[in-house]
């Protein structure tokens, strides 16, 4: 038991639900409060999650929250990832979880702070580095692309066929 | 949970008889008391795969002698998962010491009024169901939910999300509820999608409401108030620019599209409900546009009268988009301006009637 739980060393989370407010991350495990630490060794063990994942729960209920957790080991294996919803867990892995989702926002909050605070060396330089860059895989359309279609649609000659120009107040 | 019976074949027995079958009867009867509950299971676990639980048809405006009053209930979670805590506020009570719960009783009101005044709806139901909500919920919960019969609220982790009691917020999850009396649509695909979509529409049309704003004047957002100062973005969805509402290294990027070209075929958050909801979102902001003046005053009375109608859980984007047009033409005439810029707002978020 005791190599079992040395060979985790991180857990990945995945949420989404609610308002639609999907997050995702890593945590080291050797980074978590120590009591965090070992309910996450004792709690989300792959026979528990298993048991967990495999509950009924009602389908496509509007609010609904999901879990996705993935355990790491330490020669960076994934084991298998559980999904389950909220309706499915108990109070418990619930409270777990929400503690777990904090601390990784927290280590982000804490690494964004850090990169915010060492100049890039384009800003060292004098240029004009943006805060937030887009992300190079974003499949979204792009600022401009959007703003300029979505704000102004332009008239188009079918809508004229359609009898917009009659329809339109004079 | 509502779990109704209503297969004759797999329900015919209920549970408590099946129970007492299966203690008292031989080996055979056990066997078919165990039988006939997978099977009632099965049936049960299809049947809330394809009908939305308490699904009813669209409502009949309220008329009466006296005007239907609210029932607000607000419960203290107490930071605990099991709903819905401890009443903390019921209707007539004196504002008490949490501000939370003032502040969800007061907003709830809000959106019992936009219903009433401009829907003529009385609640949830439109049969006066009580409005019940929970704040407080959990520890650290970064998210609000709509969960078949009350709204909940968590308090964020205030780093990312400072709180979850906005109105649009508010008349979001509350419209589920709406959706679900009037017919329901299945929160999957693009059902998911347009159920996702009324109640963003209806959510920010709570915003301009209380504040009597035109069109022209409102935000078009969701969730305005609800991001910590931290977080690059400006809501959590944009109606007016569906795609960038925000954009922040750990939430990552506005996923949503504004037109159908660019739809999302995902598997995960039930095939995108939140994401393609995009689509509907900014057909609604374009009509609105079109027509002018109020949000409630037209536009809105086309989207409330069509849900009213649909009387399709599995409804497509395409389905929706035809019954606001036939509407629109019930309620304008057929070649009337709001009829046309119906049609024109669905044709140029990519959908074609």
């Amino acid at each position: 038991m005791k190599g079992k739980k040395k060979a985790l060393s991180q857990l990945f989370l995945r949420t989404t639900g609610g308002m639609g407010i999907s997050l995702e991350g890593r945590v080291d495990i050797d980074t978590l409060p120590d009591d965090l630490a070992r309910q996450v060794e004792t709690e989300l063990t792959p026979r528990k999650l298993s048991r967990v994942a495999r509950r009924k729960a009602a389908s496509f209920v509007p609010g609904q929250q999901e879990y996705e957790i993935a355990l790491v080991t330490e020669d960076d294996r994934e084991l298998k990832r559980y999904a389950f919803t909220d309706q499915q867990a108990d109070p418990a892995l619930l409270d777990l979880l929400d503690e777990i989702a904090a601390a990784i926002i927290q280590e982000k909050m804490r690494t964004r702070r850090a990169r915010r605070q060492t100049p890039e060396p384009e800003e060292a330089g004098g240029s004009h580095a943006l805060a937030t860059p887009i992300p190079a895989e974003s499949t979204f359309p792009d600022a401009g692309t959007a703003l300029v279609d979505i704000a102004e649609p332009p008239l188009n000659a079918e809508d004229e066929h359609d009898g917009l120009a009659e329809a339109l107040p004079k | 949970m509502f779990h109704e019976h209503r297969n004759p074949t797999y329900c015919i027995l209920p549970p408590h008889i099946l129970d007492s079958i299966k203690l008292r009867g031989d080996e055979k009867m056990k066997k078919m008391a165990e039988r006939t509950e997978k099977l009632a299971d099965k049936a049960r676990t299809q049947r809330e795969a394809a009908v939305p639980e308490k699904a009813y048809l669209g409502v009949p405006a309220f008329s009466g002698p006296t005007p239907p009053v609210v029932t607000r209930r607000v419960y203290n979670g107490g930071r605990k998962v099991a709903l819905p805590g401890e009443l903390a506020r019921d209707e007539g009570d004196p504002p008490g010491n949490d501000e939370t719960v003032n502040l969800v009783y007061e907003l709830t009101g809000k959106v019992f009024d936009l219903y009433l005044d401009a829907f003529k709806r009385n609640s949830i139901d439109g049969q006066g169901m009580p409005i019940i909500s929970t704040v407080h919920h959990r520890r650290k919960f970064n998210n609000a939910f709509w969960n078949g019969s009350q709204m909940v609220f968590g308090d964020g982790d205030g780093l990312l999300f400072k709180s979850f009691t906005d109105l649009s917020v508010i008349g979001h999850e509350l419209s589920h509820g709406v959706v679900q009396y009037s017919g329901g649509l299945m929160y999957k695909d693009q059902s998911g999608a347009l159920n996702e979509s009324f109640a963003d529409v209806f959510g920010v049309m709570t915003v301009q409401y209380a504040n009597k704003q035109k069109v022209s004047e409102a935000s078009w957002l969701v969730g305005e108030d609800i991001f910590g100062p931290e977080v690059e973005g400006v809501a959590l969805r944009s109606m007016k620019a569906p795609g960038l509402a925000y954009d922040d290294d750990i939430l990552g990027k506005d996923p949503q599209p504004f037109h159908m070209d660019l739809y999302v075929n995902t598997s995960s958050d039930y095939g995108g409900v939140h994401i393609n909801s995009g689509i509907p979102n900014h057909a609604f902001y374009l009509l609105a546009q079109y027509l002018g003046g109020y949000s409630w005053e037209k536009a809105g009375q086309v989207w409330y009268q069509a849900i009213q109608k649909l009387n399709n859980p599995m409804a497509t984007f395409a389905d929706w988009a035809d019954i606001t047009v036939q509407t629109a033409w019930d309620m304008f005439g057929q070649g009337s301006f709001e009829t046309q810029m119906v049609r024109r707002a669905w044709r140029l978020v990519g959908i074609h009637l």
